[in-house]
């Protein structure tokens, strides 16, 4: 089911633009504005092309963490996923694999990521400098998901960070078989897959935003009077109960008859839930 | 039982419960780790979001593996101690204040049975008075039996040592492990319970409560002696009558006179506990209602003394006083 967000909630990380051309049809991504590698849509899906390698990947990411959309909170995905071709010792050319271990060839702490995609294929992706020619251990050769990991963890939610694979070489068909061509087929033959991976992050995101959010009625408080840190927090709470609870009408009509000032504000809205509470025999 | 990965410490993986494991879950991917903080522990994790498809991790439990039980924890029979061979539970709780205390939703199970039985062993002998042993404290002892084999390890283990108590606390109806053995006279298989309405509501996934007498009255039976823990007592409308049906239910089926003990305990967590589940479940009502907190423990400011004074009346309509504790 499309979900029409206003803010983004998955971000895919993609090294080539060959890469990112399928990813740009598949979800009808646009160029955003004052950029030249970030694509976006009005579904909550952005897409960011970083280049080959883990400092590229890292200028990408510092580059793009000074535009004005990395500064607005709700424009900072909580769900990010790398996809991207890799090598493998024993998968097949055109297998995905979704990534359940990341580690470097010269870092020795390998990451976790939260088993939450549904795959046919799961492994580690171990990221290298240079493309691996002769796949010496069982896992997808890349050379960015490692940085993509450390960048993404500063943005997004761990267990909504995730990366996926698709196989483009093994030892029966070397790298220099990839052109544009190759990794468009591939990609497009995985079409469904990621599709799928990327409706599931894009909704787990959505309820954690959902879940995440202002109650109307807050925003509307603190749009009235000024409230410091701490009693926005125990005002967004209080007013969180109330809809929880089922009792947002009352809230309102008690925001009706008018407050004088955050404290007061706080008193009522606490006087009032405690007021409710009675335990009797029906 | 399905797993979305299964994590295995490296120290343990030729232990010979991780390779049972391993061959019975062999669809499931398996990924290697050092220690099981690693993926456990770390922060910014969402028990909400790894609930819908946890993983399991097989460890090995370092350091103490018995430690005393809380005050009031169970019914006085000697010095009260606990084990966790597991963290986490099966099951999905809305008030369990697991999802407070872990920032993980992934099952840990420590392999290593040996060491929580030397544990045992060693409480034991250093305790004149006798020793009751509580599992269950950390997760649910029974749910997960087939993986974990803790009965097929543990009665066997406490059958050789009539002087200490095992009491196993559950909500799982998986109980065809105990019906095997013999039954032992110094196990005891506690089952918790809240009317029905609270468990459709907040006890997800858990067993339905006439599946869950009926599984106490096999046990009972068969001659394993059992225990009913009503709790948590969430106070609410209506709950005095909620309650009266509940007990009538459970003594409808099960034999007031041969049960081995009978508890009532409120709803009640740490503070921070309940500051981290209301960050997990903002959207819940239970956790949205009004509390009350003494030396750190939140409670529903809709429970208290005088409730717990009117479902022991009825309670005790049932039961005789001489069974009953009130759970700290
Ligand atoms: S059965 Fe017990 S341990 Fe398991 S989720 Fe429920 S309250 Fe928590």
């Amino acid at each position: 089911m499309p979900i029409s967000s206003e803010s983004v909630l998955v971000t895919l990380v993609v090294a080539l633009p060959a890469e990112a051309g399928p990813l740009k049809n598949f979800f009808q991504l646009k160029p955003l504005r004052a950029t030249n590698n970030v694509f976006q849509s009005d579904q909550g899906i952005r897409l960011l092309v970083t280049g080959v390698g883990r400092k590229n990947l890292n200028h990408s990411f510092a580059r793009f963490a000074r535009t004005e959309f990395a500064k607005e909170s709700q424009q900072v995905s909580p769900a990010w996923l790398n996809i991207g071709i890799a090598g493998h010792r024993e998968l097949a050319v055109g297998e995905m694999m979704v990534a359940n271990k990341i580690s470097c060839a010269v870092s020795a702490q390998p990451s976790f990521p939260t088993p939450v995609l549904s795959a046919n294929h799961y492994g580690e992706v171990l990221t290298v400098d240079e493309p691996e020619l002769t796949y010496p251990q069982n896992a997808a050769y890349d050379m960015e998901a490692h940085a993509f990991w450390d960048m993404a963890l500063n943005y997004g939610m761990l267990d909504l960070i995730q990366c996926c694979k698709l196989i483009s070489d093994n030892p029966h068909g070397g790298v220099e078989k990839i052109t544009t061509a190759v990794i468009d087929e591939i990609f497009c033959a995985a079409s469904y897959e990621i599709r799928q991976h990327v409706d599931l992050l894009r909704n787990l995101a959505y309820e954690q935003q959902h879940l995440m959010s202002d109650p109307a009625l807050y925003l509307e408080i603190a749009d009235r009077i000024h409230l410091n840190v701490n009693q926005a927090l125990q005002i967004r709470r209080l007013c969180q109960r109330f809809v929880t609870l089922n009792r947002e009408s009352e809230l309102e009509a008690l925001l009706a008859t008018g407050y004088h000032s955050a404290r007061d504000l706080t008193q009522i809205l606490r006087e009032s839930l405690k007021s409710a509470v009675k335990v009797t025999e029906e | 039982m399905k797993f979305s990965a299964v994590y295995i410490e490296r120290a343990i993986a030729e232990h010979e419960l991780t390779q049972r494991i391993i061959a019975r879950v062999s669809e499931t991917p398996v990924i290697t780790i050092d220690r099981y903080g690693e993926v456990f522990n770390r922060a910014g994790q969402n028990f909400r979001i790894q609930k819908r498809a946890p993983a399991l991790i097989l460890a090995k439990k370092h350091g103490k593996t018995v430690l005393p039980a809380p005050e009031g924890y169970g019914f006085e029979q000697g010095r009260g101690f606990y084990f966790s061979h597991m963290l986490n539970c099966l099951y999905d709780c809305r008030y369990c204040f697991l999802q407070g205390m872990y920032r993980s939703a992934h099952y840990v199970l420590f392999v290593n049975y040996e060491d929580f039985m030397a544990g045992i062993d060693a409480e034991a002998l250093s305790h004149d008075e006798g020793t009751v042993f509580y599992s269950g404290y950390d997760c649910d002892s029974l749910a997960m039996e087939p993986i974990s084999a803790f009965c097929e390890s543990f009665i066997p283990f406490f059958a050789n040592r009539p002087a200490s108590i095992l009491e196993v606390r559950t909500k799982s109806t998986q109980v065809r492990q105990l019906l095997d053995f013999q039954p032992i006279d110094n196990c005891v298989v506690a089952m918790s319970f809240t009317p029905e309405a609270a468990s459709k509501r907040w006890e997800h996934k858990v067993p339905n409560l006439s599946k869950r007498l009926q599984a106490m009255k096999k046990l009972q039976r068969s001659g394993w002696k059992i225990a009913v823990r009503f709790e948590p007592v969430i106070g609410e409308a209506g709950v005095e009558a909620e309650y009266e049906r509940l007990f009538s239910q459970t003594f409808s089926v099960l034999s007031a006179d041969e049960l081995h003990s009978v508890s009532l305990g409120e709803f009640r967590l740490p503070a921070q506990f309940h500051k981290n589940l209301v960050k997990l479940y903002p959207d819940e009502d239970l956790l949205a209602r009004e509390t009350v907190q003494h030396d750190g423990m939140l409670s529903l400011a809709a429970g208290g003394e005088a409730l717990l004074e009117a479902l022991e009346d009825r309670l005790f309509s049932y039961v005789d006083r001489s069974r009953y504790y009130r759970c700290a």
